[in-house]
C-alpha cells in the first residue's frame, strides 16, 4: 500500500521492529474523542497458514497493537505493557480480504487498564479480544505512541 | 519431491541462515507465517520431553525494544499447535481460543524456550498449555482450544 492510496484519515502505525515486518497496519487519526479506536490490514501471502487461512499468530499480533495504540491514548505521557490478552477464533480469513478492527477502553484504573476489541471483515466478526495492560510508568520523551 | 509434513508441504524458512543453538536442530513447519516469523529450534530434552525454541532477534522487537507480544503469541499458536496436530495427525485442528499471559518482558538475543501440553483430547476440541521460559525465568503462560476439522490442504 502506497501513500498516496491510503483511505482517508488513516496512517500507518509506527514502522518498528513486529509492526515494520508484518506490514502496514493503518490507523484512523481522524476520529472524535469518545469514538472507538479504528484499525486496518490487508493480509498477503506470507500472512497465511497451511489452510490458506490468515494465521492465528497474525490475527494474535493485530489485536495486541490495536488494543496497545487504544491503550496509550487512553493514558497520554505514560507507558504500559501487555498483562493479559484473551482472544476468540470467531472465523477465518482468507488472503487479500481486507481487515478492520474497533477497540475500546472499558476502565482505566491507576495501574492497570481493561481494553476490548474485535477484528471484523465484511461486518461480520473474525476475532474478538480482551486484555488487561499495566502501566508501568511515564513515556519517553519522542517515543511513539 | 516435496518434504512434507503431517501430509502438508514444508514452507521454507524465511532466514535460513540463522542457525540452532549448540544442542538444538532446526524445526520444520508447513504455516507461510510461521516460515516468516521463525526459524524455530527442537530437539528432546534428558527428561525424553520435546522443546521447541526460538530466538528473537531485531525482526521481532517493539517499540519499547522489546520482543512484541504478537511474535510471542505466534510462536505460542504455533508450538501448542505442533502438540495438538500430533494428537490429531489426520485431521486439521484449528484454534478457536488462546488465553496469554505476559509474565515478564523478553529481549533480544533471548531464547524462548517451551514444552507443550495437551490437557485434555476429546473426540471435536483439544485443550493445550504451555509455560515458556528464557533461562530459568517463566516469561509466558499460555493455554488454547482447538477444534477438530477434516480442512487438510492437498499439498
Amino acid at each position: 500500500m502506497t501513500r498516496e492510496n491510503l483511505p482517508a484519515g488513516f496512517q500507518p502505525v509506527v514502522p518498528v521492529g513486529f509492526n515494520a515486518y508484518i506490514g502496514p497496519i493503518l490507523r484512523d487519526l481522524s476520529r472524535k474523542a469518545g469514538e472507538a479506536g479504528r484499525f486496518r490490514f490487508q493480509p498477503q501471502a506470507h500472512h497465511l497458514n497451511a489452510g490458506h487461512n490468515v494465521h492465528g499468530g497474525l490475527l494474535m499480533t493485530l489485536c495486541d497493537i490495536m488494543l496497545g495504540y487504544t491503550v496509550h491514548e487512553a493514558i497520554p505521557g505514560k507507558l504500559a505493557t501487555t498483562a493479559t490478552l484473551n482472544t476468540d477464533f470467531v472465523a477465518g480469513v482468507r488472503e487479500g480480504e481486507l481487515i478492520e478492527g474497533r477497540a475500546e477502553v472499558t476502565r482505566l484504573t491507576r495501574s492497570l487498564v481493561f481494553v476490548s476489541g474485535a477484528l471484523s471483515v465484511a461486518g461480520k466478526p473474525v476475532m474478538t479480544a480482551s486484555g488487561i495492560w499495566k502501566i508501568i510508568g511515564d513515556r519517553k520523551e519522542g517515543a511513539p505512541a | 519431491m516435496t518434504e512434507t509434513m503431517f501430509g502438508i508441504a514444508v514452507a521454507p524458512w524465511a532466514r535460513p541462515d540463522i542457525a540452532p543453538p549448540p544442542g538444538w536442530k532446526l524445526g520444520r513447519v508447513v504455516d507461510p507465517f510461521e516460515a516468516f516469523c521463525g526459524p524455530w529450534f527442537e530437539k528432546v530434552g534428558s527428561d525424553g520431553v520435546k522443546r521447541y525454541a526460538f530466538r528473537v532477534d531485531e525482526r521481532h522487537i517493539n517499540a519499547n525494544g522489546v520482543c512484541h507480544g504478537g511474535m510471542l503469541m505466534t510462536f505460542v499458536d504455533a508450538i501448542l499447535g505442533v502438540a495438538v496436530w500430533e494428537r490429531d495427525p489426520d485431521g486439521f485442528p484449528v484454534t478457536v481460543g488462546q488465553q496469554t499471559s505476559f509474565l515478564k518482558a523478553v529481549r533480544k538475543d533471548d531464547l524462548v524456550e517451551v514444552s507443550p501440553v495437551v490437557l485434555r483430547q476429546g473426540r471435536e476440541m483439544i485443550f493445550a498449555r504451555g509455560d515458556f521460559f528464557c533461562g530459568d525465568a517463566l516469561i509466558l503462560s499460555a493455554t488454547s482450544l482447538w477444534k477438530c476439522t477434516a480442512l487438510k490442504p492437498k499439498s
